[in-house]
């Protein structure tokens, strides 16, 4: 039975919810530097306006709340699950008053792809959004995937006990390191560097594909953001097709890559462990899968006639699933052309691919190889149970973190319902599609796979005119899929709760 | 061993060479995916005998 929560429990989630609010602030605060200095008046005063509000909300419950009291693990997800749900509340505010979004609703809508690095959108007229609010966008990306409430909390010198709850209820699997704070300054580190080279990289693909000047750096750094962060907003509405560069997507496959790989796994590189590589079974869960896809999708698109070069399906066919299978949503094509022009087998695997998703622990959405892995793992060990004799002990391992761990039921357990969690959402999600009555059922599916699995590659569904209740049920999947159930779930009994002992 | 704190690793997280070399494997082996791919469409290609280059 929940405990009866009181004042006290509310007053340490508020005051911990404030310091969220206060970090969320500074990634209102730095794109509007850069709106000063670019003179884009109108974007930095929606920019100040909407720091203003959530540091004024954080330092108020900061001052007037404060608490020494540790994070119990309730308090860290409740924590967690509505700072995922209300920091995009304030994030929106820079995206409405810019007037670029209809309602405040589509703002909203907007602020939790980004933050969730989903990257679907309902931007009106993205290419002549301000400079600044298009970094905006991309840098609610960059705080999201390195995981918002960890990061502020972690910078912010939360005691490293109570932090730990946090950690976990934010999508993340395992600490990487013994210390949460030194978990999340390595994954900085991990995010630094590729910031660096990865810019770089995508500075020189984008010089040799003509752009010059500011532009260059401008376009690398939003790219950088969108693909490391398995993210998949872009500057310009056309995304990746606006480049005409093969270059430009080798670099940002190799970015996604980055991104999606888990920054557990980065870390046994970074340690030199390099074997890592061929025995994780994520790694190689992920290989199979992709390898397996881009096979149905490669031949889906040429027996369909859509592509019938190998370039064609290379920058095409393969380019969209990998930007699928990673969870980043960029787009080389009109994304009405999925159903339409790529006949059955391409848009089944997309969707597939989508559903699966990268790694856990990684910047990425969807089920999670690990749980793919281990689900095959455990169905291999009962046909073994079945065929071998009564007395044999059958024990299935599987390579993480660096050495082998046997399987056990609970951990397959876990998974499984995970698994399935993730596969009711994809169907509750097509279903409310299909109570329109506007849509086949392989639109509303695409897009609310690619919804709840965090990805961003839309068929269309998604617009400034969709109706206002599959904008809900969209944004709560969004949610959902990147806190993995666990926090919206405690969120939810913790609500009911209160309800509940209120007399 | 006496003097070693338990749950240490003796091996530091890592000079910027290492960093740069956790860059690279990763670099290599998308590559090594992309390679992979561009193969399989050249294969796929001739087997549906599409003739596409």
């Amino acid at each position: 039975m929940a405990l009866k929560p009181d004042g006290r429990d509310l007053k340490v989630i508020a005051f911990h919810l404030g310091k969220v609010f206060t970090g969320l602030s500074a990634v209102m605060a730095l794109p509007a530097v850069v709106a000063l200095v670019l003179q884009e008046w109108n974007a930095a005063s929606a920019l100040l306006i909407g720091a203003a509000i959530a540091l004024t909300l954080g330092r108020a419950a900061e001052a007037r709340l404060v608490t020494r009291a540790p994070l119990t693990w309730a308090q860290g997800t409740v924590v967690v699950a509505l700072a995922w749900l209300v920091g995009p509340m304030l994030l929106a505010v820079p995206l409405l008053l810019s007037g670029h979004l209809g309602t405040w609703l589509d703002a909203w809508f907007e602020a939790m792809s980004g933050l969730t690095t989903s990257g679907l959108s309902l931007v009106q007229d993205l290419d002549h959004l301000p400079q600044s609010l298009a970094l905006y966008r991309h840098l609610t990306h960059f705080a999201g995937g390195q995981g918002i409430v960890i990061v502020v909390l972690s910078l912010l010198a939360v005691g490293g006990g109570q932090i730990g709850t946090l950690y976990v209820a934010e999508g993340r699997e395992e600490r990487i390191v013994p210390s949460v704070i030194r978990t999340s300054r390595f994954i900085f580190r991990v995010a630094g560097t590729y910031l660096v080279i990865g810019t770089l990289a995508l500075g020189v693909a984008l010089y040799a594909a003509g752009f010059r000047g500011w532009r260059v750096w401008w376009h690398a750094v939003n790219l950088f953001m969108a693909a490391f962060d398995t993210g998949g907003f872009a500057p310009m509405s056309s995304s990746i097709a606006y480049y005409h560069s093969a270059t430009v997507e080798l670099v940002l496959v190799v970015l996604m890559f980055a991104g999606t790989i888990s920054f557990g796994l980065h870390y046994h590189l970074w340690r030199r462990d390099h074997q890592e590589l061929v025995r994780n079974l994520e790694m190689r869960t992920i290989m199979v899968t992709l390898g397996a896809l881009t096979l149905v999708v490669l031949a889906g698109l040429a027996t369909a006639g859509t592509q019938t070069t190998s370039t064609g399906l290379v920058r095409k066919g393969f380019f969209t699933l990998f930007s699928a299978h990673s969870g980043t949503g960029f787009a080389v094509t009109n994304g009405a052309t999925y159903l339409s022009d790529w006949g059955v087998l391409a848009p089944a695997a997309i969707v597939t691919a989508m559903a699966l998703g990268g790694m856990a622990g990684s910047t990425a959405g969807g089920i999670k190889a690990i749980r793919i892995g281990m689900t095959v793992k455990g169905a291999v060990q009962d046909v073994r149970r079945l065929l071998l004799p009564e007395s044999a002990v059958v024990v299935a391992s599987y390579h993480a973190g660096g050495g082998r761990r046997i399987l056990r039921d609970r951990t397959l357990r876990a998974a499984t319902t995970l698994l399935l969690l993730y596969i009711a959402t994809y169907l509750a999600g097509a279903g409310v599609g299909l109570l329109y009555g506007r849509w086949e059922v392989t639109e509303t599916l695409f897009e609310s796979v690619s919804a709840a699995a965090n990805v961003g590659l839309s068929v269309g569904i998604v617009d400034p005119s969709m109706p206002v209740g599959l904008q809900v049920t969209y944004l709560l999947q969004m949610w959902l899929g990147r806190l993995e159930f666990s926090a919206a779930f405690a969120l939810l009994g913790y609500a009911g709760s209160l309800a509940f002992w209120r007399k | 061993m006496p003097g070693k704190r338990p749950g240490r690793d003796p091996r530091p997280v890592a000079s910027p060479v290492d960093g740069l070399r956790g860059v690279v494997s990763v670099a290599l082996a998308a590559l090594v995916v992309v390679a992979i791919a561009v193969l399989t469409a050249v294969l796929l290609l001739w087997v549906l005998d599409l003739g596409g280059g």
